[in-house]
């Protein structure tokens, strides 16, 4: 009997050595750039496996780098009436907010490959998905880099790959949510969502969606201070600010999303979402179009709650407009595109300059929120726009296509004439 | 005179004679009958202790064995009971529960596969190898696919694995068995990502793939010469490939003989 348990622990040593052993399977070790296959667009409508490489990527596998880190498998529930935010949200950490809508934190992805030549290849689809996204994270850090963001001032954030995303009322059922890519503010974080109506290319593989998206994050570094609650949104709950605000935020990341466009190997694209969500709504966001206020939208800004505002998409059709004004201005001034998205970036905060930017108008404006007009925002776009010769442009576009009052607008120089390709109100 | 003596010489010869047949026939007789046991009193009568010797006679000592005895003796006759060769084929099936590429807890497929075992343990010597070792050759194959209707990837596995296990069996002489299995292989990876404007995009290559798992195994007789059992298997199976791990829950089913 000893004899034989002498013999079973031999065995069994052995197969733990073999199990010991078998856990030893290493990752590839690949310092930045690494050379791997992803899906990018090679024209305006069409994308393609293509060799690229990844100069910020730390670590391959579980796709962290300076332009992204991915978190896959979370679940992530938003209830704004959790308890915990109604003590006071604005006093919560970073921790205690993740810990109020991440209900399960996720794992770093593990990323599959096949190395042929040096060039790592994707073995699945969530792997072609990841690498093409990281890809599209790592465009939309370098464009905002050539607006003049400091890389440190938005590096490495948390994207949220793939989580159950469900937005819960009160003690309602949770409503998962798909189909989307989002920068979900209270976490300061990215989330591509799962899709299910959509069938086309996947949001995460359309560098025109990432780089949309990558303009939230920063419009809400410099122009909320990267808060999680921003006070202007707090403040003005219910008020017409909010529906200006929004629409500020989504039309300056869809001019954003074009203007990084122009920076890649296909060349500069209005109707970026239209391989992913399709022709009507790449119509309806196309910025090329000469768009114009109308009454309705205009009563709609200063009337809706924010509520009816955001559920009928408004928020899109005046941030279009703003688009398309800055979009008119970069094409009738020649090689003025760069100087256009500087100037909005610079706009968005300006502690130390002379003019203040939309941050300091918004903080200094808490307890007046009636100052805050789409005139006051934009004449600070025109404010950080150092050449006249756009700056007239800017405000003839602002004039005619927005019909903002020209006296709200100080810095609109005494050169602009307005324009007649809008009818008037 | 002489004539008178012959008479009377021939009347006692016959007279013996019936007399003799009658006496055989007589004997004859009491042979058949019951010998009773003998009545003896003092033979049936418990011994009395002062007619018992004081010490046992010293118990026998059995003569030394010849070297052709012992060899005999020691012969494992196991298979003469159990007369398989320890081969068998089984055909395996299951849920893969594959490594989560995008941080997910696992992808999971369905996965199939045959292998094919060697109770080797029968070729060493002992009876305690004949039923704790055996090794496995496998190939098992699953595929998943990811994606949308226009961009998807197609990605296929294939495990070729070679792995000794060690069975305790549940009881003694029981065909059922406790296993655990440590192996190791590779992995053939066939992947095609079609983006739907383009050609698919094929990728193959091998990962090095290690196993390891514990599970229930059973042979049962289905046949009268003991030449043919039911081979099955009831498993849970980890498999290393490279730096993911995957998980096998299932099981396989086959004949050994």
């Amino acid at each position: 009997m000893e004899r034989m348990g002498r013999r079973n622990a031999g065995i069994l040593g052995t197969l733990v050595a073999v199990v010991v052993l078998g856990a030893a399977g290493c990752e590839p070790q690949k310092p930045a750039p690494v050379r791997v296959m992803a899906l990018v667009q090679t024209n305006q409508g069409t994308f393609s496996p293509k060799e690229i490489s990844l100069e910020t990527v730390g670590n391959i596998v579980s796709m962290e780098g300076a332009a992204a880190k991915l978190i896959g498998g979370a679940r992530i529930v938003v209830n704004f009436s959790d308890p915990l935010l109604g003590a006071g949200s604005g006093g919560l950490t970073e921790d205690q907010l993740r810990q109020v809508f991440v209900k399960n934190g996720g794992l770093p992805p593990r990323a599959a490959y096949i190395e042929k030549n040096g060039v790592l290849w994707p073995t699945d689809f969530h792997t072609w998905n990841m690498v093409s996204m990281y890809n599209n994270f790592e465009q939309a850090f370098k464009y905002f880099q050539l607006t003049r963001v400091n890389a440190a001032e938005i590096t490495k954030p948390t994207v949220y790959y793939f989580p159950y995303f469900a937005i819960a009322g009160g003690d309602g059922p949770e409503l998962e949510q798909k189909d989307n890519a989002l920068f979900f503010l209270p976490l300061r974080s990215f989330a591509l969502l799962p899709f299910d109506q959509l069938q086309q290319v996947p949001l995460a593989m359309n560098s025109g969606v990432i780089a949309h998206e990558y303009s939230h994050f920063v419009f809400d570094k410099r122009v909320y201070e990267g808060r999680a609650f921003p006070q202007a949104l707090t403040a003005w709950s219910g008020q017409p600010q909010i529906n200006v605000l929004k629409s500020l935020d989504e039309g300056l990341a869809d001019f954003h999303a074009y203007a990084a466009s122009c920076h890649s190997l296909t060349g500069c694209n209005t109707r970026w979402i239209e391989p992913s969500v399709g022709k009507q709504t790449a119509d309806d966001r196309d910025i090329a179009v000469t768009r114009c206020l109308d009454r309705s939208l205009a009563n709609a800004v200063n009337t809706f709650s924010n509520d009816l505002y955001i559920q009928q998409g408004l928020e899109y059709r005046l941030g279009t407009i703003i688009a398309a004004t800055l979009y008119q201005t970069s094409k009738r001034v020649p090689d003025s595109l760069d100087a256009v998205a500087q100037a909005v970036v610079a706009s968005y905060s300006d502690a130390n300059g002379t003019t203040r930017g939309m941050q300091e108008l918004l903080i200094g404006n808490l307890t007046s929120p009636g100052n805050v007009t789409v005139e006051l925002l934009l004449n600070s776009v025109m404010a950080h726009t150092p050449s006249q010769e756009i700056r007239t442009e800017m405000c003839n576009r602002f004039l005619d296509q927005l019909k903002l009052e020209r006296a709200l607008m100080p810095d609109c120089p005494n050169t602009a004439v307005g324009g007649t390709d809008c009818p008037a109100l | 005179m002489t004539m008178m003596m012959r008479r009377v010489a021939k009347c006692v010869l016959c007279v013996w004679a019936v007399t003799a047949a009658t006496g055989a026939f007589a004997q004859r007789s009491r042979e058949d009958e019951a010998i009773p046991y003998d009545e003896d009193e003092e033979e049936s009568r418990p011994s009395r202790p002062r007619d018992r010797p004081r010490r046992s006679e010293p118990t026998r000592i059995a003569p030394e064995e010849t070297d052709i005895e012992r060899e005999d003796r020691e012969r494992s006759l196991s298979e003469l009971d159990d007369p398989n060769t320890g081969l068998a084929g089984e055909v395996v099936s299951g849920a893969m529960l594959l490594d989560s590429s995008r941080g997910g807890l696992v992808e999971a497929g369905f996965m199939w596969g045959l292998r094919f075992t060697w109770e080797f343990g029968r070729v060493l010597p002992g009876a305690f190898f004949r039923e704790a070792l055996f090794a496995d050759a496998s190939w098992t194959y699953v595929g998943i696919r990811g994606g949308t209707q226009l961009v998807y990837g197609d990605s296929n596995y294939h495990y070729f694995t070679v792995a000794p296990a060690y069975a305790i069996q549940l009881w003694r002489d029981a065909d059922f068995s406790v296993f655990f299995q440590g192996g190791g292989g590779l992995a053939y990876q066939f992947s095609a990502f079609h983006n739907g404007t383009a050609p698919e995009v094929p990728v193959a290559g091998l990962k090095p793939l290690f196993q390891y798992g514990v599970g229930l195994r059973g042979r049962p007789l289905i046949s009268q010469d003991g030449n043919l059992r039911v081979s099955f298997r009831f498993e849970i199976t980890r498999f290393r490939r490279q730096y993911m791990d995957d998980t096998f829950l299932g099981g396989s089913v086959g004949l050994a003989y």
